[in-house]
């Protein structure tokens, strides 16, 4: 039996990335550049506080200090600063959008299309019990359930209406997790941020929905700055879920956010990605540079953060959602799934700082590589000499499919406690001949043979994603895998 | 190139590079500024150090220099060749080593002397040559270069053991490159005792040919900062590379383990194992590479990494790291770090061996697995003598 097969090879890599249409918007965009101006302009537009600007301009002078790390096992031609526009915004009728009666119904048409609804009648009679903020280029334009959740006192909504409304969190927290000099990216996005969500959990309180952002990049030549800030008071839980899609386009577009969790004693907070963003044509023209920084500050004790995300998209990715494991007794994980396809690049990973006692740490990555994709899991676990007792799992398994794509594995492993407990395995392994075999011979053809035998490689992450999630993740993989067997 | 040249050559690499710094990701957790600051003499006189002789042929350097008094290597048996490597050039020397690391550009530029060990296709050489490097001069620097060569299907066995005076400052430069023809096979160890207080680095490079076995144990006690480079090039079908080490450590030793595996073409495998015990303030750092190119399918490679840790200020740094290009291989790698078995000692115990003794037996057994793969059996009753030795010194 042979598994290279052309024909099917050429058709199935054809199939279109199924997000890629624009929506034709009217927006209202700064022009391209990057300097003090701009930064205060993108202030100013948002009515923002004068320390938020001061932050911002901060910022953007240690980011003129800063060169572009070179680190990461990704090659791409330089990325022009000066030639990207920092804000966009669909433009509005009025100032804001009172209700999603003033959103313009182009925008709503636009998420329909991609499967979120935001008329909150429409969630309310189906199924899904999940609030969304959704962003659309740099703004925030509805969130939904919003009411229901202030019942509760919890806070959750765009980033810009919470420096209206609750500056005293924003200030309190913002920065304190991934400060404003943390890296290139992280740096730039201090500086030039547009929007994103906020969300408070008071004392105690377990959120009854799934909290969920949905980003899409939609205006050419804009890089989406957004940045997420999620906080769990003593005892509080939350899931809170993330979606990416963007139109397909001939060049690249930047995308650099930031995200922010704390989570105070006894908190928990569960992080879910599933990250979609266009990845560009096969043969890697387009797609997204998706530049992130994700940070988790287990503050309190008992506390955990748990981060599940599903990366299938972006022409490169460049990530590691991290855990800072201060309290005593808290948890960090990370499950992670990378699939690259075509000239997909994926650099990413986690790391896990212990730094408190009795700390312990999951990771799961699994890696899968096809096409003429690289794709690499980076990560470090370091034990801290206060950790006593820290206890860490790593677990890094690759796939490869087919014979002209990469899968690396740099883990970092500092330890600088003797209680601790470090172990990490990694393992590579292709899809086996005799597997595809026997499913060939039980009627399912060799495409669905590899997303089933995918699928099952990846089941220890699906099954921490929640369940609508996991639903969409396991398509997804179908669809970014679609012509990689031959 | 000739030597001159390629002396030439590698000063000036080395005066345009200088060392490395942490800034360097291949030098991250080992600064070497101690180093690169330290002046070193050129002061020369006997050695007053002593060794065991592990068999009939020896080859002694004093503080540097080939001793012939001491050395014993002029009745040898026939297929072998060995001598100074400044009476015997081979134009293969200087094109293994990586040229880019200052350690081996400053070696090339300066070294003394060396041991020079060629066999020819078909001999088997049972003997263990037991190459012994003294060390007693304090503030030299040592650049020694060392050359193997065994030819078609052809065997030998070396050992290069390091000997410093304890309480001496010196500087060891060592580069070894060892090229193993079609289905010859080296067998090699590294037993390195240098000084506490001294520096110790040494540059390993082989290549093996096609179903040629280059293995390697290195075991390391002495030297306050050191740092062991070792690359096999695994360049024919059916080649197989075994590079297993143990490093044991305390006071505030640094010491540093760099592996390169490179896997260029199919059906090779490499099979790393290192273990270290750390005490006091010592630091380790292991980093160990595969790279399989794209050609080389069915590739099977093994690397794991253990660290026992039996003080609170020991440390350290691992990375085990997989870098894959094909896609019908067997990788896998892990890392562990930790202390010993409470429940295995609880068991000891309940066997009526007290803790303190329960706690050797285990200790030792976590070091002995490296010595499990160790086939000459001189080389494996030495090392364990001085695994015994070192245990002994740290449980007290």
């Amino acid at each position: 039996m042979k598994i290279e097969d052309e024909k099917s090879f050429d058709t199935l890599t054809d199939k279109e990335y199924k997000y890629g249409f624009v929506t034709d918007i009217e927006s209202d965009s700064l022009p391209p550049g990057l300097n003090e101006d701009i930064v205060r302009a993108i202030s100013k537009r948002k009515n923002e506080p004068e320390w938020l600007m001061e932050f911002r301009l901060k910022a953007y002078r240690h980011w003129l200090t800063l060169e572009e790390p070179k680190w990461a096992k990704v090659e791409f031609p330089p990325v022009d600063y000066q030639a990207l526009s920092y804000y966009s915004a669909p433009k509005q009728k009025a100032d804001m959008p009172q209700s999603l009666d003033d959103v313009d119904p182009e925008l709503l048409a636009t998420y329909e299309k991609l499967g979120i609804p935001l008329g909150e009648q429409e969630v309310l009679a189906g199924v899904a019990n999940v609030a969304v903020d959704a962003v659309f280029d740099s703004v925030s334009v509805a969130t939904t359930f919003k009411k229901n959740l202030e019942e509760l006192g919890i806070i959750f909504g765009s980033f810009s209406d919470a420096v209206k409304d609750h500056p005293e969190l924003v200030k309190k927290y913002l920065g304190t997790v991934v400060p404003y000099k943390d890296n290139y990216y992280a740096t730039l996005n201090s500086a030039v941020f547009s929007d994103g969500s906020f969300c408070y959990i008071p004392k105690g309180v377990k959120c009854p929905l799934e909290l969920s952002t949905y980003f899409r990049i939609n205006a050419a030549n804009t890089g989406q700055f957004e940045r997420t800030l999620l906080v769990a008071d003593e005892g509080a839980q939350v899931s809170y879920l993330e979606g990416c899609t963007a139109p397909q386009r001939d060049e690249n577009q930047l995308h650099a956010a930031v995200v922010e969790l704390i989570a105070h004693k006894d908190a928990k907070i569960k992080y879910s990605t599933v990250q979609n963003w266009y990845p560009g044509d096969k043969d890697g023209k387009g797609g997204i540079y998706n530049f992130v920084t994700k940070r988790g500050h287990c503050r309190g004790d008992n506390s955990k953060i748990s981060w599940t995300q599903v990366e299938t998209g972006s022409a490169i990715t460049w990530k590691y959602p991290s855990c800072i494991l201060k309290g005593d007794n808290s948890v960090g994980e990370f499950y992670s799934v990378a699939v690259t396809n075509n000239m997909q690049q994926a650099d990413t990973g986690t790391k896990m700082v212990h730094i408190g006692k009795n700390t312990k740490s999951t990771i799961i990555s699994k890696g899968i590589s096809a096409g003429k994709a690289q794709n690499t899991y980076r990560g470090l676990v370091r034990v801290q000499e206060t950790a006593e007792n820290a206890r860490n799992f790593s677990q890094c398994d690759s796939m490869l499919i087919g014979d002209r794509c990469g899968a690396h594995t740099f883990p970092y492993i500092d330890v600088n406690n003797p209680t601790a407990q470090v172990e990490h395995e990694a393992t590579t392994t292709k899809i086996g001949e005799d597997q595809i075999f026997y499913c060939n011979q039980r009627g399912l053809d060799t495409e669905e043979a590899v997303t089933m035998i995918v699928n099952g490689f990846c089941k220890e992450v699906f099954r921490e994603l929640p369940m609508e999630f996991a639903v969409e993740a396991q398509k997804l993989l179908g669809i970014s895998l679609e012509g990689s067997v031959g | 190139m000739d030597l001159k040249k390629l002396r030439e050559k590698a000063a000036a690499d080395f005066k345009a590079n200088g060392f490395p710094t942490t800034k360097e990701e291949l030098w991250r957790f080992t600064d070497v500024s101690r180093v690169a600051t330290a002046e070193f003499s050129n002061d020369w006189k006997p050695s007053d150090l002593t060794f065991r002789a592990l068999d009939k042929i020896t080859v002694v350097f004093e503080n540097g220099k080939l001793s012939r008094e001491k050395s014993n290597f002029t009745e040898l048996p026939e297929g072998i060749c060995i001598g100074s490597i400044l009476d015997l050039v081979d134009p293969r020397i200087g094109t293994l080593a990586d040229a880019q690391s200052a350690f081996v550009s400053s070696n090339t530029a300066f070294f003394a002397d060396g041991t020079f060990i060629e066999v020819t296709d078909g001999a088997k050489i049972d003997t263990p040559i037991h190459l012994i490097y003294l060390a007693d001069v304090d503030g030299a620097a040592f650049h020694l270069r060392n050359f193997i060569s065994v030819g078609k299907d052809a065997q030998v066995t070396v050992v290069e053991e390091y000997i410093g005076q304890s309480g001496a400052t010196y500087w060891t430069n060592a580069v070894t490159e060892v090229f193993v023809a079609d289905q010859g096979a080296v067998d090699h160890y590294k037993v390195q005792r240098e000084s506490e207080s001294s520096f110790h680095f040494q540059t390993l490079e082989a290549q093996l040919g096609a179903d040629a076995v280059f293995s390697n144990h290195a075991v390391t006690f002495g030297s306050a900062l050191g740092r062991n480079d070792i690359r096999g090039k695994l360049t024919g079908e059916g080649g197989e590379a075994i590079c297993n080490g143990l490093y044991l450590l305390k006071d505030k030793q640094v010491f540093d383990t760099h592996i390169f595996m490179d896997h260029a073409v199919p059906k090779c495998n490499s099979h790393e194992l290192y273990k270290g015990i750390l005490d006091d303030k010592a630091r380790a750092v292991f980093c160990g590479r595969i790279l399989v190119q794209k050609d080389a399918q069915q590739t099977d490679a093994i690397q794991s990494n253990g660290n026992l840790l039996l003080s609170r200020a020991a440390k350290v740094n691992t990375l085990p790291q997989l870098e894959i290009y094909a896609d019908d291989v067997k990788c896998t790698h892990g890392a562990t770090i930790g202390q010993l078995d409470e429940t295995a000692l609880y068991y000891l115990q309940t066997r009526g061996i007290d803790p303190v003794q329960g706690h050797a037996m285990l200790t030792f057994a976590f070091a002995n697995e490296v010595m499990d793969e160790v086939k000459c059996k001189i080389a494996k009753v030495y090392i364990e003598d001085l695994v015994h030795e070192w245990l002994d010194q740290v449980s007290k």
